[in-house]
Order: structure tokens, then C-alpha cells, then sequence
């Protein structure tokens, strides 16, 4: 990049506090942007978002890699083909070429238009999925430990752990190209679960013919297995309940009912397709000389043979992940119903809903008055769509999408719903949870995890971890501030409140 | 933000392998790193090529640097870190020491054979307990370099079951005699440098006073019998606790010159990596040196130990202080029986290719270094096991022996290399053996026209004599032909065949193959026939 280095002062000319909950990014902020930039922060977090500009506009111009998240939005603003606007919501911070938490349309209808690895992330429809029980605070409180015992004993945690649902390729080969269906056909999910997942858990354009054999090797001794990093399986419990009427319909009726949260991906499969995938559109850019401000946005165009290829590996990976979801979901009703010496159908564990926040997809959106698809890419982003969308489920249609924004451990977690102000504004999307404050490698350096442990402990929540260390980079200090983030959405209308939750244990890789 | 990030990985080791272009973490490094930054032991198979190097390399550098900045949270740990056992390289011939050090014994009952413990006591009030098992013991303190007979010369003070107290050869009335099942506790107080013994709890007053000479050299507990057997006991509860002394176990390390010697500014290395050959070696070391090259405050030193380099350029680098040392088996166990590689600080044993380095008649040596690193400390060495294939029974076992709960990384999968090959030879006589017959199919057989299409290659156009014999065969040779469609060679042109099945040892796969053959010799039967 051959950009001249502004003064903070002089990047904040580029920047425009539109009201109390946006900002709105002036072309020219970064070069060669297409449409202006938004994001959504209120007071408390618009603070984190320009000391990093701050910290960055000190940098000298040759300490390079660290981009902050707002010259991230206008990286990507810059792309071709993008309409409306690079948006931000108010959990963003920065990742490998988009930034987390950015959201950003593309027109299919334009030759030009791309499709980047890298504005869907690595962990390709990595996603919650709340799953509610009919026991209470108090039913649960006697045997907690042993419940989350139970539940690190039944669901394979870690990297390198192997799922215990046994998986031949063949079966690898069904799970890409069918999604949830085969969970349902071998018995592992309810045919209920389907109709509460986004797309019904199931992208009807995968091929699994385009995942390499290298990403099917790492994937399929991990199938059904939980992972490292931010994933986790959470008992919860309903902390406060924002709208009766919402609520009711999903199936929650009072203060300190019980749910499950499990927050998982495509694991080591998703990251290979990514990885193949960025190789593979370096070539393509060359090619069709697609010029981009950072090496990290490597891109294709849609209807080119990359973009077509990564598209059908993508939504297979994500086949993938809703399999893995599936799985654990199956675990964790075993796992209930071993302690509570009850069916999981007596248990009434249905899944509330089940959203992905790594994916892109094919939509019809309303764009300067006239209905266009656009290829959404929503990196760290839920989709939350309004009432009577025709996408969402028979059960939702009158309030609207669910949103599962899963909390940092030991904080708190919500259930939003989708609005036809985020319809209008953010493409139908909303946050996906709290977002990363500090950097992996600075909460290593700041926490002790002997401490976070201890917190947690105080906190009255059980917690099971595979890697201790790990969870320092987990702990609530490295997140913003959750309440904060989905206030803000909620402020600005892109999404409504309906449940908070709270976590009595966690499970971790 | 680097892909390396969301691993975990510090900016400034980023900046290197960004340098060498490393954008993206190869699969192997996205799975391993964020697992050894977690703390556990890990095993990782997966291809040469694939990035193995990098997968162990970064993080171990990492965590190295943070432990040397301090920011890592291992001070606490420090404190306990000492542990106090019965030292098997301290001790006469026979003697023989229990696998934790704890307890001891001597066949011989002609001469007076001791053993001492690991820690030096310098300040504080310290006790341990013995209990007495079988034949005559003689316990107390005694310096380093004292004799290992107990009470003998000046430097060494003992208690003895018949009753007298030993030092320098005198023997002088103490207490009470005491035998087999008696605990004696023996205490040390540096502040009154007084040394004093106890029986089941009751104290039988100072026995030593210290001379001003000795006070400022370090005491060890120390054992001695003839014919005997003995417990020792340095970690709290005692059996019998004495007011205002310390487990010798719970020592603070400020006590002992083994517990100050890392604070005495000398940098004793936190990390090995054991390559099978010096190419290897050299190869790691210098990755290891580009992943450290913006790595400061302080600089990570790294040292390449392989023979056929200047041993005094070694030896110095070890003077100076050394934090990763990379290099192979023989030599660095070569350091570290002479003594010159100090291994106690060791956070980090990488073992890289352990398969090679099971095959050479290392076998052994590693359990033995293993041993020695582990040794008298009670924090984790961190053990990472990297390799093509862990599959191996040699390696599995090792893997039990030396890690502690470790994680998989498989990325090779199961179906790696055959380890060994069988050589299987199984005579069949098609008309005799017909164990893989089906009844269902051989009544399928039996009319012609639900016969299946044959596809042309092996054609049959009628059946055989043997077929027609054998209706059974014909179900056979549809199931060869599901799972093998086509055949490039002709059956009649052979003579002699050798049939080559890779099988990985199922069950399944072994019969599939018993079937194959039998149908492969009815081919080849029935167009010789056709032949002739």
C-alpha cells in the first residue's frame, strides 16, 4: 500500500457521527472506495473503535500488518461490485482482510461483483444454536457438576479430538452435499431442528466434489466435535425476558428456565476450504486484474469458475457445521436426559434456533427502490430478518428472525429478533456476539487464567476446559462488553431484545 | 490481521514469517499451535512437508519469550517447583531407590552403605521423617561432599537404632535405640544451627550444635543402614509435625542454592528439540532463528547441538546463557550426562520425527533423558510428540511413558503406511472351498435369465463348467465385479500369479480378499480349460 499516513485528526475528517448509535465513512477514507462506509457503536464503544484508529495513525509507516477494523470497512467499501454501503456493526474488530463483524453486499447482477474467503472467514458457518429445555434454575442447581461433568463427558472437545458419532467418507460425502438431512436420516436430529435452522440447515448449492481431499481428510475425524477457540457448549439460564409475547413463542415462559447453547463451526474442513480457496483466487486475480487495497482480501468474481467453486465448497463446509451442530445438539440431549433419567422429548429440548455469523449468501434485498440479488457476505454477523419475511420459519413469522448472540464465557448471552429497520439498513443483519477487545496474543500476556478460573468459579458458574491457557484469551476482559454491543443494535433498531440468559456452566475445547 | 493471529501467535513472530511469506497457517500449524499455547502435551502426525517445523517452532518460541519476560504467570509455580526425593546419583552402589525416591534399601549387611537427598538446606527450619522398615538405619543431615557412611567424618551428623548419635567417628549416647516400624523425625533449625531427632513424635532434644564452620555450607537429609529398608518422608502432613518446622518438601526456594540458581542470572535452556539427524537439526535451527529474528527484550538465545562442531563454542554459548537448544539425541544426552547442560528449567521437550528417533538404539535413551529432565521438580515439562506416523506399538508406548494427557492431532489419519507387511500364503482349491457361498444367490444362479449384465470384460457367455457346477461362484464374481470393475489383463495368458492385496488388517478386507482370489483362480481356471 502506497497510501500517504494521516494524521488522526485528518482521518477523523473522514468520519461522520450520523446519530447516537452510527457513524458513516467518507469515500476517500481509504483509496478507491465504491460506496461509504457505516458503523454502529454508541458511547461506550466508539471508544475502542477510534483508539485503534488512534494507535494506528501513531504507527509508523513501515510496522506493517495491524489494520484497524474502520480501515478494514473501507478496504472492503473499495471492493467492485459492492452496493449500498460496507457496514459495521457495533461488535467489530479486526480480521483477516474483513474485518469481524463487517457486512457487505454484492451484486450478482454485475460481471464484476466478487466473492471474497475472506468476508466469510475461516471457520465458514460457525453459529449458535439454542436449544430449551422445560427444568428450571432450581432443578438443575443440585446437579450442576455432575451435569457439566456429563456434558464434557459426552461432547469431544479440543482440536484434535475425534467425534464419537462414527463417520465413514462416504458418510463425510452425504453430510457436505445434505446438510441436517442426514443428521435427520440417521436419527440423530429431530426433523423439528430442521425447520428452526437458517436455510433449514442445508445450502442447497453445495458440491462436495469442490472440497479438496485435503480439507475431507482434516474433517472427517472431527465431525461432532466441539473445537478450541471461542466455541463452547453453555447451560444457560433465562435471566430476563424483554418481550412476553416473543418469548412465549419460542418456547420460553419464565424467569430461569434452562437452555443449552452451543456455539460451534465447520472446524479444520472450513478452514481448509478457506485456505485453498484464497490460494486458488491469488491466480484468479492476476487474471481478471481485480486490484484490492490488501493482499488479505483476495477475491474472485461470482460467476467466475473461483468464485462458482468456492460458493459450492463453501455452503458444503457449511453443511458441514450444521452436521457437527447436530451432533453435539444429539449429545447434549444424551447427555440430559442420562442425568435427569428422562427423555430428551419429555425434557421438551427443542432447538430455538440455529443462526450461522461466518457465511455468504444469495439474497433478494431492496436496493435504491428496486429488488436486487446480492450475494450477502456476513463475517461475524447474524442474519436477523423481520416478521413475515418468507426465509424465516412458520413459528416466527410474526416475530420476526431469531437472533442468537452467544455472550463471552461468564458473561451473559441474548435472543434478539429481526426488524424491518435492519431489513432496510444493515441488509438484514445484526451482531453475532460480544467481539474481541484485545488480541489473542495480548490477553495471553495480560490475564492469568488461574484468576479467570477463579472468577468464574466465584460467579457460581461450572466450567470444563480442555486447554486452560486458552481461556485467557476467552476470558470476558479480552470481549467488549456484550450488553453494550446488543444495546447498541437494539438503540438503533436493526434488532429488538427479547431474552437475556446467563450461563450457570460452560464447556470448552 | 494475520491469519497467525487468531492462532495466538505475537506480533513480532508474525512479522518474520510473514517475511518468509507465510500468509496463511498450514493445517497442521492451525491445529497444533493454539493447543501447545494452551499448556498440554501434544502428538501431531502429519506429512513431511506440511509444516511441522513451524507448528512447534512458533509457539515454543513464544512461550519461551513470554516466560522470560515474565508476563507469563509462572512465578508461582517456581515456588513449588522444588521437590525434594532421595538422590539416585548421590548414593553408595547398593542402594537401591524406589522409581519416586522415596524409599530405599540396601541387601548388604557387611558394610554401611548411605544415600542422600536432593536439596541443600541453608536457611530456615526444615524436618523430614523416616520410617524404619527392616535391618539397621542410621539417619540425619550431612554437607555434599560428605562421606556417604553417616557420622564418619565432620561434615555429617546421624541418629542410629541402637541408640547413639554418630559425627566425625564419635559415638556418643542419644536418646533411645529404636527398630523396624519406629518414624524418627530429624529436624534442622539454621537459625540456632542446631540439628535435633525425634522418635513416634517424641523429641529427644538437640543432639548437634552446629560449629560456626559449618554454617554456611548446606545439608542434605541423608540415609545410611546396613541390610535395610527405610521410608523417607519429605513432603507434608508428617507423620508426627513438630512445632515451627517445615516439611523439607514445602521449601521455600530462597533456602536452598537450588532453588536460587536461576536467579543467580545463569539462563539454563526452558526448551529441547530432538532431531533424529544433524540435517535435520541444522534445518530446525535455522528455522528457528528466522521465527526469532524480532524477538527482543529480552533476545531468545538458540544454539544448534550436533557433533562436529567446536565444543568450546558450545560449551561457551552454555556459559552465556542458552533458552532453546535444538540439536540430536546423542549429543545433547552426551551434555547432559557430563554435566553440562543443565536440564532442571526445561519447560518444553520437542521430539520431531519420533519415529526416527525410536528406530536407532535410541530406544532407551530417551526415557532416560526424559528421566533426568523430569527429575526433582514438580511443574510440567511440556512434551510434543511430532512425527510422519505415531503409530507405532515402540512409539505408543513411549508416548504413555513420557506425556501426560496428551491431545491428538491427527492429520494423517489412520490410513497411513502399512507399518509392516504380512506375507500370507493361503492354498484354495475352488471346488473344495466354498465357505463364501450364499444360499440366495446360488438359487439366483440357478436361472439363468435373472442373470446380471456382464459388462463385456470378463465376459462369460454361458457359464463355465465350473460355474455350472459351482452356481455359487457366479454371486462371486459379481461382487469382484462391484468392487473391481475392470481387469486390464487377460486371464488366459498366465501362468503364474501373484495376487497383491492391501489390506490394513480388518477383518472385512481380509475375507474380500479371500474371495478375490478364489476368483481369480476360477478365471483362470476355466480359461485354460477353454485354452486347451
Amino acid at each position: 500500500m502506497s497510501e500517504i499516513k494521516r494524521s488522526f485528526n485528518d482521518e477523523m475528517g473522514f468520519l461522520k457521527r450520523e446519530d447516537t448509535t452510527s457513524y458513516s465513512i467518507r469515500p476517500g477514507f481509504v483509496q478507491g472506495m465504491n460506496v461509504p462506509g457505516k458503523f454502529y457503536v454508541n458511547d461506550q464503544l466508539e471508544r475502542l473503535m477510534l483508539d485503534e484508529l488512534r494507535s494506528f495513525s501513531r504507527q509508523s509507516n513501515n510496522a506493517g500488518g495491524f489494520l484497524p477494523a474502520v480501515k478494514q470497512i473501507g478496504n472492503v467499501a473499495a471492493l467492485p461490485g459492492i452496493v449500498k454501503h460496507s457496514i459495521g456493526l457495533p461488535d467489530i474488530h479486526s480480521g483477516y482482510g474483513f474485518a469481524i463483524g463487517n457486512v457487505a453486499a454484492f451484486d450478482m447482477g454485475l460481471p464484476e461483483a466478487v466473492v471474497s474467503p475472506g468476508g466469510v472467514g475461516f471457520d465458514i458457518n460457525c453459529g449458535v444454536r439454542l436449544v430449551r429445555t422445560n427444568l428450571l434454575f432450581s432443578d438443575v442447581l443440585p446437579v450442576k457438576e455432575t451435569l457439566a461433568q456429563s456434558l464434557f463427558d459426552h461432547i469431544p472437545v479440543g482440536v484434535g479430538s475425534m467425534g464419537i458419532i462414527p463417520t465413514k467418507e462416504q458418510d463425510l460425502e452425504e453430510a457436505l452435499q445434505i446438510g441436517i438431512d442426514y443428521s435427520l436420516r440417521e436419527g440423530y436430529a429431530w426433523p423439528e431442528d430442521k425447520e428452526h435452522c437458517e436455510e433449514y440447515g442445508r445450502m442447497l448449492n453445495a458440491d462436495p466434489g469442490k472440497v479438496s481431499s485435503r480439507a475431507k481428510k482434516r474433517g472427517l475425524p472431527q465431525l461432532g466435535t466441539l473445537g478450541a477457540g471461542n466455541h463452547y457448549a453453555e447451560i444457560q439460564v433465562v435471566d430476563e425476558i424483554y418481550d412476553e409475547f416473543v418469548a412465549k413463542k419460542m418456547g420460553i415462559d419464565q424467569k430461569g428456565q434452562v437452555c443449552v447453547m452451543i456455539h460451534s463451526g465447520s472446524r479444520g474442513l472450513g478452514h481448509q476450504v478457506a485456505t485453498d480457496a484464497l490460494v486458488d483466487m491469488e491466480r484468479a486475480m492476476t487474471r481478471d486484474n481485480i486490484r484490492t487495497n490488501d493482499r488479505q482480501l483476495a477475491c474472485a468474481r461470482i460467476h467466475s469458475d473461483e468464485g462458482q467453486h468456492y460458493l459450492k465448497a463453501m455452503s458444503a463446509a457449511a453443511n458441514y457445521a450444521w452436521v457437527n451442530r447436530s451432533s453435539m445438539t444429539f449429545l447434549t440431549r444424551q447427555a440430559f436426559a442420562k442425568v435427569f433419567n428422562q427423555s430428551p422429548e419429555d425434557l421438551d429440548m427443542h432447538v430455538i434456533y440455529d443462526v450461522s455469523h461466518n457465511i455468504a449468501k444469495v439474497e433478494e434485498h431492496q436496493v435504491d427502490g428496486t429488488c436486487k440479488q446480492l450475494l450477502v457476505h456476513r463475517k461475524g454477523s447474524t442474519r436477523a430478518f423481520p416478521p413475515h419475511h418468507p426465509l424465516i420459519p412458520v413459528d416466527y413469522q410474526l416475530t420476526g428472525q431469531p437472533v442468537i448472540v452467544g455472550g463471552t464465557m461468564g458473561t451473559c448471552s441474548y435472543v434478539l429478533t429481526g426488524t424491518d429497520k435492519g431489513m432496510r439498513e444493515t441488509f438484514g443483519s445484526t451482531c453475532h456476539g460480544a467481539g474481541r477487545a484485545l488480541s489473542r496474543n495480548k490477553s495471553r500476556n495480560n490475564l492469568d487464567y488461574g484468576d479467570v478460573l477463579k472468577r468464574l468459579e466465584d460467579m457460581g458458574i461450572s466450567i470444563r476446559v480442555a486447554s486452560p491457557k486458552l481461556i485467557m484469551e476467552e476470558a470476558p476482559e479480552s470481549y467488549k462488553d456484550v450488553t453494550q454491543v446488543v444495546q447498541t443494535c437494539h438503540d438503533a433498531g436493526i434488532s429488538k431484545k427479547a431474552i437475556k440468559l446467563k450461563p450457570v456452566a460452560v464447556v470448552k475445547g | 490481521m494475520s491469519a497467525f493471529e487468531e492462532l495466538g501467535i505475537c506480533p513480532e513472530i508474525i512479522q518474520a514469517v510473514e517475511e518468509d511469506d507465510w500468509l496463511l497457517p498450514t493445517p497442521v500449524q492451525q491445529e497444533a499451535v493454539p493447543l501447545i499455547l494452551g499448556g498440554g502435551d501434544v502428538l501431531v502426525a502429519a506429512e513431511t512437508g506440511s509444516g511441522k517445523t513451524g507448528a512447534f517452532g512458533l509457539p515454543c518460541l513464544q512461550i519461551v519469550h513470554e516466560t522470560l519476560r515474565g508476563k507469563c504467570s509462572t512465578r508461582k509455580a517456581n515456588a513449588s517447583n522444588l521437590k525434594c526425593e532421595l538422590n539416585l546419583n548421590d548414593k553408595d552402589m547398593f542402594v537401591l531407590v524406589t522409581e519416586d525416591g522415596m524409599e530405599c534399601k540396601s541387601e548388604d549387611d557387611k558394610r554401611w552403605n548411605g544415600i542422600r537427598a536432593t536439596l541443600d538446606i541453608m536457611k530456615g527450619k526444615y524436618m523430614f521423617e523416616v520410617e524404619v522398615v527392616e535391618g539397621m538405619v542410621r539417619v540425619g543431615w550431612s554437607a555434599g561432599f560428605a562421606k556417604l557412611e553417616l557420622g564418619i567424618d565432620d561434615k555429617s551428623f546421624g541418629y542410629g537404632s541402637t541408640g547413639k548419635k554418630s559425627w566425625n567417628r564419635k559415638f556418643e549416647d542419644y536418646g533411645e535405640p529404636f527398630e523396624e516400624g519406629d518414624i524418627i523425625g530429624c529436624m534442622l533449625d539454621r537459625e540456632k544451627q542446631t540439628i535435633s531427632f525425634s522418635k513416634n513424635g517424641r523429641d529427644l532434644g538437640v543432639a548437634y550444635k552446629l560449629s560456626p564452620d559449618m554454617q554456611g555450607i548446606g545439608l542434605k537429609p541423608h540415609i545410611c543402614g546396613k541390610g535395610f529398608m527405610a521410608a523417607a518422608k519429605f513432603d507434608g502432613p508428617m507423620e508426627y509435625p513438630v512445632e515451627g518446622y517445615v516439611p523439607v518438601g514445602e521449601i521455600d526456594p530462597t533456602h536452598t542454592p537450588q532453588g536460587t540458581s536461576q536467579a543467580k542470572g545463569k539462563r539454563p535452556p526452558l526448551c529441547m528439540i530432538l532431531e533424529p539427524t544433524r540435517d535435520l537439526a541444522e534445518q530446525t535451527y535455522k528455522c528457528m532463528t528466522t521465527f526469532n529474528k524480532y524477538l527482543d527484550n529480552p533476545t531468545v538465545r538458540i544454539t544448534l547441538f550436533v557433533g562436529g562442531i567446536d565444543e568450546k563454542e558450545q560449551f561457551r554459548a552454555l556459559e552465556e546463557g542458552v533458552d532453546i537448544v535444538v540439536g540430536t539425541l546423542q549429543k545433547l544426552m552426551d551434555y547432559v550426562r557430563r554435566g553440562k547442560l543443565d536440564v532442571t528449567h526445561l519447560k518444553f521437550l520437542v521430539l520431531d520425527e519420533a519415529d526416527d528417533l525410536q528406530k536407532k538404539d535410541d530406544r532407551k535413551e530417551i526415557p532416560r533423558l526424559n528421566a533426568q529432565i523430569k527429575r526433582g521438580r514438580r511443574d510440567r515439562v511440556q512434551t510434543l510428540f511430532f512425527s510422519a506416523t505415531l503409530h507405532t506399538p515402540e512409539v505408543k508406548q513411549m508416548i504413555e511413558d513420557i506425556t501426560d494427557r496428551p491431545i491428538w492431532v491427527d492429520l494423517k489419519g489412520k490410513d497411513s503406511v502399512p507399518e509392516t507387511v504380512h506375507h500370507v500364503a493361503l492354498y484354495i482349491d475352488p471346488y473344495q472351498d466354498l465357505q463364501w457361498s450364499d444360499q440366495e444367490i446360488a438359487v439366483r444362479a440357478k436361472m439363468p435369465k435373472e442373470q446380471p449384465e456382464l459388462d463385456g470384460v470378463h465376459s462369460k457367455q454361458s457359464m463355465s463348467a465350473i460355474d455350472s457346477r459351482h452356481p455359487e461362484a457366479l454371486k462371486l464374481s459379481e461382487k469382484i465385479k462391484i468392487m473391481k470393475p475392470k481387469m486390464a489383463w487377460k486371464p488366459r495368458d498366465v501362468k503364474c500369479l501373484l495376487l497383491c492385496f492391501a489390506t490394513a488388517g480388518r477383518q472385512r478386507q481380509v475375507q474380500d480378499s479371500a474371495r478375490r482370489c478364489i476368483y481369480y483362480l476360477n478365471m483362470i481356471e476355466a480359461n485354460r480349460r477353454k485354452a486347451i
